[in-house]
């Protein structure tokens, strides 16, 4: 892919690439921001670096891994920027949209995951998202920029907690 | 659970948005910043119905008194002039043709946006024509303001004649009534930018939001 790609060319790329991967997004979006006003302030920040780096890609992978990568670091820099910004500032609160609903019925049990998830340092949770979405050890430590083994390492334990927390989580009837 | 059962978890996610408009919350809000809009267009009809008829019946007053020879009893030392008549004549037709252009206008425009069903989007492609109508008529509103102040000009200079106050008073009632006309079309211009353009903006983004097929 050349880098002097024309805006129009950009521009269909992007429109043809961001919607095939809402769910992908959705998923990162979700497992790093926390009321609707984070999450659309996320999911612009991601669509925003997808746009900008259109242009760098030069397919030596498939897109979607790529767009997972670009979503993961935007996701991660997002969130460091946001805990900064909130060490700084005093919360005023969550600004729940008055304008936004739940768009249907989640399952109770994706609910627990993706709050086991939030629990997760940042590094953790994009290889959770990265392991369950199927990549392998090998993809995600080309993603992350990390050693197989250190992958597997993180993984196993990460696998780990999540078993005995729901374990956990079912012997006192949560 | 078992690392696989929380796997299937995981698997039964969909890729719908996480969160979607709330048509009911927003459709109430629409229909009450609708209702603020409207109230301040209404107000300026008023206004300009009011001030019409205020000028058409002082005009027809006078007509009146000149026609059954009492102006000598409110202070006048003579009948109407030929050409003061017909200057009133004149700033009635000035009159006339603003308010009713404004009455015809806005009749029209209602015709419009009229629409059989109460939908979100119906309600918004009505507002967004109200809006865009709203200001395109402001958008000359300098040239639609001239026929009333002309009117308003030669209803004072009778009146000044009949009442014998000298002819001088008219140097700073002219520079007075330009000012007022261009006062006045800077407040509607004000209107537009501060109210009626954002508005709009709000109403075609928010239409394109409900209207895109990704959202």
């Amino acid at each position: 892919m050349i880098h002097a790609m024309k805006t129009n060319e950009q521009k269909r790329i992007f429109e043809e690439w961001l919607p095939q991967h809402r769910g992908l997004l959705f998923k990162v979006v979700r497992a790093y921001a926390f009321n609707p006003h984070d999450q659309d302030d996320l999911f612009q920040e991601i669509a925003t670096q997808v746009w900008n780096s259109v242009p760098n890609y030069r397919g030596d992978s498939a897109v979607t891994t790529w767009i997972y990568r670009v979503a993961l670091y935007s996701a991660m820099g997002w969130s460091r920027r946001e805990r900064r910004h909130r060490e700084n500032h005093q919360a005023i609160g969550a600004d729940d949209r008055p304008l936004l609903q739940p768009s249907s019925l989640e399952n109770p049990q994706l609910d627990w995951l993706y709050e086991q998830i939030s629990h997760l340092d940042e590094i953790d949770r994009s290889l959770t998202l990265l392991m369950l979405d199927g990549f392998s050890y090998r993809e995600i430590a080309a993603t992350m920029g990390i050693s197989q083994s250190h992958v597997g390492v993180k993984l196993n334990r990460i696998k780990k907690r999540l078993t005995e927390q729901s374990k956990k989580e079912q012997k006192h009837g949560v | 659970m078992e690392f696989e059962d929380i796997q299937v978890v995981w698997n039964s996610q969909h890729d719908k948005p996480l969160y979607g408009v709330d048509e009911v919350g927003l459709h109430k809000i629409l229909r009450s910043k609708s209702q603020r809009f409207r109230r301040l267009i209404y107000w300026q009809h008023l206004q300009t119905y009011g001030s019409s008829l205020l000028v058409l019946m002082l005009i027809a007053a006078i007509l009146l008194v000149n026609y059954f020879g009492l102006l000598g009893k409110i202070g006048s030392s003579r009948a109407l002039a030929g050409w003061e008549i017909l200057a009133l004549l004149v700033a009635t037709v000035s009159w006339l043709q603003f308010s009713l252009s404004v009455y015809f206008g806005q009749k029209q425009q209602k015709n419009r946006e009229q629409s059989d069903t109460q939908s979100l989007l119906n309600d918004l492609d009505r507002e967004i024509k109200h809006t865009t109508y709203q200001i395109r008529t402001r958008k000359n509103l300098l040239m639609g303001f001239i026929p009333p102040y002309i009117g308003t000009g030669l209803f004072i200079l009778v009146v000044f004649g009949v009442t014998g106050v000298s002819r001088w008073i008219l140097i700073p009632v002219i520079p007075g009534l330009i000012f007022a006309l261009v006062t006045e079309s800077r407040s509607q211009q004000r209107l537009i930018d501060r109210e009626m353009v954002p508005r709009l903006r709000e109403l075609e983004t928010l239409r394109e939001k409900l209207t895109d097929p990704h959202r």
